[in-house]
């Protein structure tokens, strides 16, 4: 599969490849994807790109793009069906209990629908490959997941280090996102949209005004929103123009001071009064959070069968919960395999490794859990792929997961492509970037090989 | 338009247009303060132009107080400030200002930053330098913004913030050195010339008046000369423009820049010596500076209205 690449590899040798590595560096900085000088003391810069791609095969994306919109529809329907009906609740697949004491279940939803009834409309759920054709799912992410940018503008830089690989790969294009998101806007609510940023000092602000620019959006900030007469407003030198929908990319918990966080300064007073009408479409909508509780994951592949009647693509990676006397037993029992996860938190924060802990420790988090079992979930390391990468001069194998963005909007699409995150050292399987890791370019073939 | 972008881009144009007045101002004063006979009496007419400055800097030495006016960056009337401003400004609304545009502001931003070993020992000649690369550079700007940036209302935004700014800056250059309008004894040449320069219009103004360097006719070549683009007259004219391209502008607005242009069409220097010069310029300046509330009141503040 990666014949191509591997020819142009050893053409290029070591001092073709630093070439490469060179010209990435200064394309990035040529397109101005040195982040932004934030804050005057604060520099964010861009997530190191591996210049060698990653590359996945149209069969083994035909597997992961089913599964992510199979998984997707589910969410989705989970989500509405929490906040409606509850069938899933009265025929006692999901214990009600654990979905009421979710920290992430908001009840101001409970009752309400939404435009189209798409609540998870951009979700990046991120897979890792675990066999030779097996793929699991490593989490959902339906709050708002960022990253796309880093997609598109990977890809910019790799077709300038890559021109005739990706054409002799048939690498199929990830530049259509932007139209597609708006699309599915549009086809959740025609109308007024804009895009919903806390502000130029967010670390996401330049993926936040890259799509806005490309889908022809307005950026807005809190300040330029008002809530008038059960309506959102934008406040414009034409005075106040009515707003339809809202890309937002701003936390749920600072949606609303009123409501939400008091202290919130980038929300918009009022703003959750006008949830119940269900008149204003807001991406995601509120409370999809609960899709995104590590708990609720383990039921996921239940709602599959039982909103879809299918057999689920992907796997589920084997989820502990303590509430379960039996299961509680066995994480205590097991913890050199086990990861401690809490369940509300993202990002790869406040997880623990279980084969790090000396035996005073495992005995606090076995009060811990015992005290707090809605609050932390435990799964089993898993073994998942490596691919090679191009660090310091020379190749080393690094682990790799996928993040594919999945948009619903009158049906699923998923980009073909997606962010491949790279952990940081050989040794760690850790692939966040906010533990130091890199991204690749993912290159989907769009033409199977065997296939001719 | 939104009316935060508006109201940045607006203040970035001021900002900038501002910094670029005042590093003229202080680069003729690096000559002035050689040439004339009573420098202090210089650089206090131009302390009372900037208005509310920190008490310890008037009692600044002459190259102490061009140092700070030009570099300190805390200083809320010095050229750092206002270039700090104007970029901190054009970050927010960096799809709308070119990339050349926000190079440039980052370069001028560097140019102002002091180097360390110069806290202790302020140069004449290296601030000069400063000021002259932080004047070509705005003007640059004021080149992209006329040649990169699309004719729609962030357009106008940019050209009121400059054209109002620029309107008051060369009335407070007037208002400054108002005691000598009226004074019998006539105006010093190198002071003459200082104020020419000021406002980058001794060229011009030698061109329109072959002989003289008289007061009289200074005072109505700045305010009244409609030719010149520096000059009230000049300025207002195309303020007016710019803000008749704004989406339906109040009637209070309009009115009153219609009677601030109409003023300058058909005043002389006689309705200005009826009254006294100084509160001639007062009033004025005083109206000009009323547009401003009238706009932040219509355009950056919108009101809800019962439809």
């Amino acid at each position: 599969m990666y014949e191509p690449l591997l020819e142009a590899l050893k053409g290029a040798g070591t001092e073709g490849l630093a070439r490469r590595e060179r010209m990435a560096r200064q394309t990035f900085q040529s397109l101005g994807v040195t982040f932004v000088t934030v804050a005057e003391e604060r520099v964010d810069r861009p997530i190191p790109l591996d210049i060698l791609p990653r590359i996945i095969s149209q069969a083994h994306w035909r597997v992961i793009d089913r599964g992510i919109r199979q998984r997707v529809y589910a969410l989705n329907a989970l989500v509405a069906d929490i906040y409606g009906a509850q069938t899933i609740l009265k025929a006692g697949l999901i214990p009600r209990e654990y979905v009421y004491s979710s920290p992430l279940l908001e009840p101001r939803m409970m009752g309400v629908s939404v435009p189209g009834e798409v609540w998870t409309a951009v979700t990046g759920i991120d897979v890792v490959r675990i066999g030779d054709d097996r793929y699991a799912v490593l989490e959902d992410n339906v709050r708002g997941p960022s990253g796309v940018s880093y997609v598109l503008e990977n890809r910019l830089v790799s077709s300038r280090i890559w021109p005739q690989q990706i054409r002799r790969h048939h690498v199929e294009p990830v530049a259509e996102y932007p139209q597609k998101l708006l699309e599915m806007f549009l086809a959740i609510r025609p109308g007024k949209w804009v895009v919903w940023s806390p502000g130029v000092y967010n670390s996401a602000y330049f993926e936040h005004s890259l799509l806005a620019n490309q889908m022809g959006l307005e950026l807005v900030e809190g300040r330029d929103l008002l809530v008038w007469r059960n309506q959102l407003h934008l406040r414009t030198t034409n005075g106040l123009r009515p707003v339809d929908g809202v890309y937002r990319r701003i936390d749920e918990e600072f949606l609303d001071p009123l409501v939400f966080r008091p202290d919130s300064l980038i929300g918009v007073p009022g703003l959750a009064n006008l949830f119940p009408h269900g008149e204003l479409a807001l991406v995601n909508a509120a409370g999809v959070g609960v899709a995104d509780d590590k708990g609720i994951y383990r039921f996921v592949p239940d709602a599959i069968r039982f909103y879809l009647g299918e057999t689920p693509i992907l796997e589920n990676i084997p989820t502990f919960l303590p509430g379960i006397p039996a299961e509680y037993q066995h994480i205590v029992t097991h913890w050199d395999e086990m990861v401690i996860k809490p369940v509300a938190q993202s990002g790869g924060k406040g997880i623990f490794f279980g084969r790090a802990m000396d035996a005073r420790e495992r005995e606090r988090w076995r009060e811990r859990l015992r005290a707090y079992p809605r609050q932390y979930i435990a799964q089993p390391l898993v073994d998942f792929s490596q691919a090679p990468c191009y660090v310091n001069g020379r190749m080393e194998p690094r682990y790799v997961d996928l993040r594919p963005f999945c948009l619903l909007g009158r049906e699923a699409w998923v980009l073909p492509g997606g962010l491949t995150r790279v952990s940081a050292s050989s040794s760690s399987c850790v692939v966040n970037s906010s533990q130091g890791g890199g991204t690749k370019d993912t290159w989907i073939e769009r033409r199977n090989e065997r296939e001719g | 338009m939104l009316s935060r972008v508006a109201e940045q881009l607006y203040w970035m144009a001021r900002y900038l247009e501002r910094a670029q007045n005042l590093a003229r101002r202080l680069n003729v004063m690096t000559v002035l303060s050689v040439d004339s006979s009573r420098p202090e009496d210089a650089w206090a007419r131009l302390l009372g132009e900037l208005g509310e400055t920190p008490g310890h800097v008037a009692d600044l030495d002459d190259m102490s107080m061009l140092h700070h006016l030009t570099f300190d960056p805390a200083c809320s009337v010095s050229v750092a400030w206002g270039v700090r401003h104007a970029r901190d400004n054009a970050r927010l609304v960096r799809d709308i200002v070119s990339r050349e545009i926000w190079q440039l502001l980052s370069q001028m931003k560097t140019t102002l930053d002091v180097p360390a070993d110069w806290g202790a020992q302020p140069d004449g000649n290296g601030c000069a330098e400063v000021l002259n690369q932080v004047t070509l550079h705005a003007h640059a700007v004021e080149g992209l913004i006329d040649s990169t940036i699309l004719r729609d209302e962030g357009y106008h935004w940019l050209q009121i913030g400059v054209l109002l700014e620029r309107t008051l800056s060369t009335l407070h250059v007037l208002l400054a050195y108002a005691d000598l309008w009226q004074a019998a004894s006539g105006l010093e040449p190198t002071i003459a010339m200082a104020i020419l320069k000021s406002v980058t219009s001794y060229g011009a103004f030698r061109r329109a008046y072959r002989t003289s360097l008289g007061a009289r006719d200074i005072l109505e070549f700045l305010l009244f000369e409609g030719g010149f683009p520096r000059s009230v007259a000049g300025g207002l004219a195309a303020l007016r423009a710019a803000v008749a391209a704004l989406p339906e502008p109040a009637p209070a607005l309009r009115q009153s820049l219609g009677r601030l242009a109409a003023q300058v069409v058909y005043d002389g220097i006689d309705q200005v010596e009826a009254v006294g010069a100084r509160s001639y310029l007062w009033t004025l300046s005083d109206r000009i500076g009323q547009v401003h509330g009238d706009l932040s009141a219509r355009y950056f503040q919108p009101e809800v209205v019962e439809a």
